[in-house]
């Protein structure tokens, strides 16, 4: 009789694993790609431009080193906005390899680009130079999900600290009254 | 021969006992996992604590807890996506993304949002984010600058807001509320305005008083201070 009870009690309990093991299974999975999001503020002169304005990066956490970007901001104050899609290839040294795989702008394609791939090597410091313009950058930079700064800041490089002694001046021409958007 | 048997009988009902303690100790084990993994969905989606901001009169707010949902929607997906099935999922948590889209419905302002520095703002109908300033919902003090007049004008009308409007924050990802504490005018080498801060406030900056035109500027600057409320809607394109 105890030895029947032994046998029951054994498989009722295996039955309930089985059944919690089940019950985890079930709970509900995202199937949309996993990202990681790194915000790059970047204020550069070079080249007779200037460019202020975010890239919004998400980097693929799955290892398939997808990123899907954004740029949004100003060319010579002018405003602009551009996305597109690349790859970042990482080695165990360090170096990424970024290629660019789809830019979405207007009457513009990839072929235009000086250059669609770029690889940055260890020991860089957080100065790069891009098409000959030194550039400072503020923040880690890593492959994904190994702890990369959530916001990285790119200046010219040897720009320093900012000193600000007067509030914007936002003025306009007292004759020319703005226009509320309607 | 009979004694022989009952030993092996009690043998074997001792190891059954056993396995069906260990059975026991892991089924109890299983379920306790099971029941933990419950209770924390359970208060991510419904998180109990309130969040409270202290702004300078010693008024607490009640922030918004950042909702746990993603929002995958197509508005919100920052890059055109190839198919659905494989979108960038916006972060559950608070990101830092930058401001979009500035609206005050008090004064029917809405007007996008760029980066911009001090001395190079936008030159377009935009609103200059400064560089350096904070992320929208996040602890410090978000500067936000924009024309008075001109051709770019957008904040023609910023001296007409009153304490309590709000002030609306769009980025990718979420609409956010800040609430207007404190309107004053002050002079153009008042820094302190722009300052850093722990709070998690915004500063909206334009220029007022009489027109100099030795300098061109104005002689005063407007200065809009509004406390974070949390966030109005996920989905900030949407």
């Amino acid at each position: 009789m105890k030895r029947i009870s032994a046998v029951r009690i054994g498989l009722f309990l295996a039955l309930c694993l089985l059944f919690s093991s089940a019950v985890a299974e079930e709970r509900p999975t995202t199937v949309s790609l996993s990202t990681e999001l790194l915000t790059v503020l970047a204020d550069v002169e070079g080249l007779g431009h200037r460019m202020t304005g975010v890239y919004i990066i998400r980097r693929a956490t799955d290892g398939s080193g997808r990123v899907f970007w954004r740029f949004r901001g100003m060319l010579d104050g002018e405003f602009e906005e551009v996305d597109g899609e690349a790859f970042e290839r990482w080695s165990l040294d360090g170096d990424v390899t970024v290629e660019l795989t789809k830019f979405n702008y207007p009457n513009f394609t990839l072929d235009k680009l000086p250059a669609r791939r770029m690889t940055l090597m260890p020991g860089w410091d957080g100065l790069i130079v891009i098409a000959g313009v030194p550039l400072a950058v503020k923040g880690e930079f890593k492959a994904p999900t190994a702890g990369s700064s959530p916001v990285l800041v790119v200046t010219n490089a040897g720009r320093g600290a900012r000193v600000i002694t007067e509030l914007p001046n936002t003025a306009g021409s007292p004759n020319l009254e703005g226009v509320q958007q309607p | 021969m009979k004694g022989r048997n009952i030993s092996i009988f009690w043998h074997h009902s001792f190891v059954m006992v056993g396995l069906a303690i260990a059975l026991i100790l892991l089924g109890i084990g299983a379920a306790y996992m099971v029941w933990l993994n419950m209770l924390r969905d359970q208060e991510r989606l419904n998180p109990s604590t309130e969040r409270l901001l202290e702004v300078s009169d010693g008024q607490r707010i009640p922030l918004a807890q950042p909702d746990p949902t993603p929002v995958p929607t197509a508005e919100a997906v920052p890059v055109a996506a190839p198919d659905p099935g494989n979108t960038p999922e916006p972060s559950a948590t608070l990101e830092m993304l930058p401001p979009e889209r500035l609206i005050i419905p008090s004064i029917n302002v809405d007007w996008p949002i760029t980066l911009a520095d001090v001395d190079h703002l936008p030159k377009f109908r935009g609103v200059g984010w400064i560089f350096g300033s904070a992320f929208p919902g996040m602890p410090g003090n978000m500067v936000l600058t924009g024309h008075v007049g001109g051709p770019y004008a957008t904040l023609t009308h910023l001296h007409r807001v009153q304490p309590g409007d709000d002030i609306l924050v769009q980025t990718e990802a979420a609409m956010h509320r800040y609430r207007v504490q404190t309107i004053y005018e002050t002079t153009p080498n008042d820094v302190l305005a722009m300052a850093p801060s722990d709070k998690t406030i915004a500063t909206l900056i334009t220029c007022s008083g009489d027109w100099i035109p030795e300098r061109q500027t104005n002689e005063r600057r407007l200065i809009v201070v509004a406390a974070y409320e949390g966030i109005v809607q996920e989905g900030g394109k949407g």
